[in-house]
């Protein structure tokens, strides 16, 4: 049975490189495109928010292009999230779709079907659980390395002065990483990244403005929904930093009881502004706005879809925060009807707005501003 | 000492609730005056653009009652019921709201698993807008010396150290809600139940005395108190009605003469009821000779067992209830029991409606005549009752052919 699952960023890499090494057809969806854009919008809800149009519209791209199968994972609630595929496969049933649906609910919601969907994915290897580690660790290594090239690719792109070039090489390495099926040669890729990277970055750069990026984690993730927001800053000359990434998805959510330091971190951070949790990704974005506040960050966007509830909840506490900590905050709501000129424009008046701060800051700090913050200099 | 109830969101459910346990507690509850253009437009000024219409008409409120109370209540519902949630929005209702009153301490009703409180306390420090940044600035006529910004304690006085006061107002509470989803599981409305219910107060003594005998069904009280005992309603509503026992107690008919079509309406509590919110439906379909019948009027039981076989349980309280009342409506319907149409009413860009609201069009619209309704700031009186009297004719005309 061809499988297919839905698609958030570089996420298709190490999903596929586990079905694939459990012994499955995997068909992933296509990259986001306009026809993604207008199947979701024409089959979904209005009010849903964008990740349910889209990934809605990948199951319907898979689908066509021949799988038979979706997996995707569940939730508990507040968030809309874990009630998705209800919905979906409720309305691709109605368009005349025939797949099968296995739901990965997190245990305590639906742990029969949490069950009937892990019995699947590994019946091929069933008596082996060697193999099935294998293919777990396979597939977390190319997500750790995916997700340290991404911080690194964010934070020497505005010091890098051929910027193709730097994107070339970063494309280069993707592609590497999702043929690749060696795990100990998977650091040897990375390294090359790092130091190709590294050659053509320009240390004698001066101190460059650090933004951060909080939010909705696909709307954060897929570039093909947010216009490719990371990479329009880093062209711009600015450094993205964020939490938010796969790696930490899985540890904070699948893998709650092994690292209870996300929540705690998120918890202390959030508690004097944001007093319960809401859903979602609403008490980390609060959180990290407070550590990018805390750490004298330049700049935070906020990026969320449109109808949103968790982040609602946080935007509307992040007035205050960028008041008490003087820090900028752009929140970026984006949905089918967004633009990319729209957004550029946004983004560049952001960007001006944050030059022009630092400069008054470092003014008022006299020659000393340079020194305000020594580690960010590149 | 004044403490302000906001007139909106879960009020429709708990308000009752609310007042008791005040009242219990020693503390003089103030409702807000039914929204108002003056309330929702202080609510849409001070709230996030894109936040749906209940919380911006909730932070409205808000801004109103600091005008002249001491505290204000706000719930924070994480959930009423187990493994459910009511919506993330009312989790961080207490947030939002805080931050926009700088000088007015908020009491925090924080609940899950149930709507009586856990916890019940106010966060420290005052609000982060500083004075002259307060979307009110004269807001601090009725702010009394002796409150600040501390925790329960200096709220209610003694509440939290005498634990026998506390547990009298919850009892209170409980009370409380328990005869008013009676009422409204009789088929009243919230402001007629809250009404009656008002009425009764003054005589518990009574309407204990009643409740142990059971052959007074006919009598009000003892009846709201007997069905209100939490899902205690042994008789089915359309049962009723179709037997012709208590017509007039199955929706309320005020000027209509001929019997009328039944509508089922299905939507979160502070879209059906906020009659300034949606524009007056109810009044409009009684107006027209409707009954009306909404999911508060089903017992839960059925609801529940119309949702068996559902994939997956619905994790949010309003949105089960929607789909399960829209469930049972169109079982009505098919059994020729007398639901003619339904009418989902939903806030703009509400997150879970967007979903539940989908998977009820999906199953009613083939089924029973079918109207979705979607409400925000600039809902319009004319357009919607066109909508509604078109509505009225396709509900009435399928009647008519015998289709339903």
């Amino acid at each position: 049975m061809r499988l297919t699952f839905p698609r958030m960023g570089q996420i298709d890499i190490p999903v596929k490189t586990l079905f694939t090494e459990l012994g499955h057809e995997v068909v992933a969806p296509p990259p986001v495109t306009k026809r993604t854009f207008d199947l979701g919008v024409k089959y979904a809800p209005e009010f849903a928010c964008l990740p349910f149009k889209m990934t809605l519209a990948n199951y319907i791209e898979a689908i066509e292009k021949g799988a038979e199968a979706v997996v995707t994972f569940g939730g508990a609630g507040p968030c809309r999230f874990g009630y998705f595929a209800q919905v979906q496969r409720r309305i691709l049933h109605d368009l005349g779709y025939d797949f099968e649906l296995f739901l990965l609910d997190p245990p305590g919601a639906e742990t029969r079907e949490l069950l009937r969907g892990l019995r699947f994915l590994f019946r091929e290897n069933l008596k082996a659980p060697g193999r099935i580690w294998q293919a777990f660790r396979l597939a977390w290594a190319k997500a750790v390395f995916l997700d340290r090239a991404n911080q690194l690719y964010r934070r020497l792109l505005p010091r890098v002065a051929q910027k193709k070039a730097a994107e070339m090489e970063y494309r280069k390495f993707l592609r590497v990483m999702a043929a690749e099926r060696d795990l100990s040669r998977l650091e040897l890729v990375y390294t090359a990244l790092a130091h190709n990277l590294e050659n053509l970055a320009r240390l004698e750069t001066g101190r460059v403005l650090r933004v951060k990026i909080v939010g909705e984690i696909y709307m954060i993730l897929e570039s093909g929904v947010n216009f490719d927001t990371e990479n329009i800053l880093g062209q711009m000359g600015v450094e993205v930093i964020r939490s938010v990434s796969m790696t930490h998805w899985v540890e904070a959510n699948l893998l709650k009881a092994l690292f209870p330091g996300h929540r705690r971190r998120t918890g202390l951070l959030s508690t004097p502004h944001l007093t319960s949790f809401v859903g979602g990704h609403g008490r980390e974005t609060i959180a990290e706005t407070v550590d990018a506040g805390i750490n004298r960050v330049d700049g935070v966007v906020q990026i969320l879809p449109f109808t949103c509830m968790p982040e609602l909840v946080a935007q509307s506490i992040l007035p205050d925060l960028s008041r008490r900590f003087n820090l900028p905050v752009l929140s970026l709501v984006l949905d089918e009807h967004s633009g990319a000129a729209g957004v550029m424009t946004r983004l560049e008046a952001f960007v001006d707005l944050l030059r022009e701060k630092r400069e008054k800051d470092m003014a008022k700090a006299g020659v000393g501003g340079e020194a305000r913050n020594p580690t960010g200099s590149g | 000492m004044k403490v302000g109830i906001p007139r909106a969101l879960l009020y429709y459910w708990y308000g009752p609730a609310w007042k008791a346990f005040l009242s219990a507690a020693g503390l003089e509850p103030v409702v807000s005056p039914p929204t108002n253009k003056a309330i929702m437009t202080a609510g849409l000024k001070a709230a996030v653009d894109e936040i749906c219409l209940p919380v911006k008409v909730f932070i409205g409120h808000c801004l109103e009652l600091q005008k002249n109370c001491d505290a204000i209540l706000v719930p924070r519902l994480t959930s009423v019921a187990r493994k459910e949630y009511t919506c993330p929005k009312f989790m961080g209702l207490p947030d939002m709201v805080r931050r926009l009153l700088p000088r007015t301490p908020v009491l925090i009703w924080e609940s899950a698993g149930s709507f009586l409180p856990q916890r019940l306390w106010t966060p420290p420090g005052p609000g982060l807008l500083s004075e002259e940044e307060s979307p009110d600035p004269a807001g601090q006529a009725g702010t009394a010396g002796g409150i600040t910004n501390g925790n329960a304690r200096e709220i209610i006085p003694g509440i939290t150290r005498g634990r026998g006061r506390m547990k009298k107002a919850l009892a209170a509470a409980g009370k409380a809600h328990a005869i008013y989803t009676g009422l409204l599981r009789r088929g009243y409305l919230p402001e007629e139940a809250m009404a009656i219910a008002d009425g009764l107060r003054g005589r518990p003594a009574g309407l204990r005395q009643k409740t142990k005998s059971p052959a007074t069904g006919q009598d009000l009280p003892d009846t709201g108190a007997r069905v209100g005992a939490h899902g205690e309603a042994k008789q089915d509503l359309i049962g009723l009605y179709g037997q012709g026992v208590k017509p007039d107690r199955v929706g309320v008919q005020r000027h209509g003469t001929k019997p009328g079509r039944v509508i089922g309406l299905v939507g979160h509590p502070y879209c059906l009821y906020d009659s300034f919110v949606n524009t007056g439906i109810l009044r409009f379909l009684q107006e027209e000779g409707c009954r009306l019948l909404t999911p508060e009027m089903l017992p839960e039981e059925k609801i529940n067992a119309a949702l068996k076989g559902l994939p997956k349980a619905i994790y949010w309280t309003m949105g089960r209830l929607a789909l399960g009342a829209s469930r049972l409506f169109r079982a009505y319907a098919r059994e020729q029991a007398g639901v003619d149409g339904l009418i989902h009413v939903a806030a703009f860009a509400c997150g879970p409606e967007a979903l539940i609201g989908e998977l009820i069009k999906r199953e009613c619209s083939r089924e029973i005549p079918y109207l979705q309704i979607y409400l925000d700031e600039h809902t319009g009186e004319a357009g919607l009752h066109t909508r509604l009297e078109a509505f009225l004719d396709l509900a009435g005309g399928k009647e008519r052919a015998g289709c339903v």
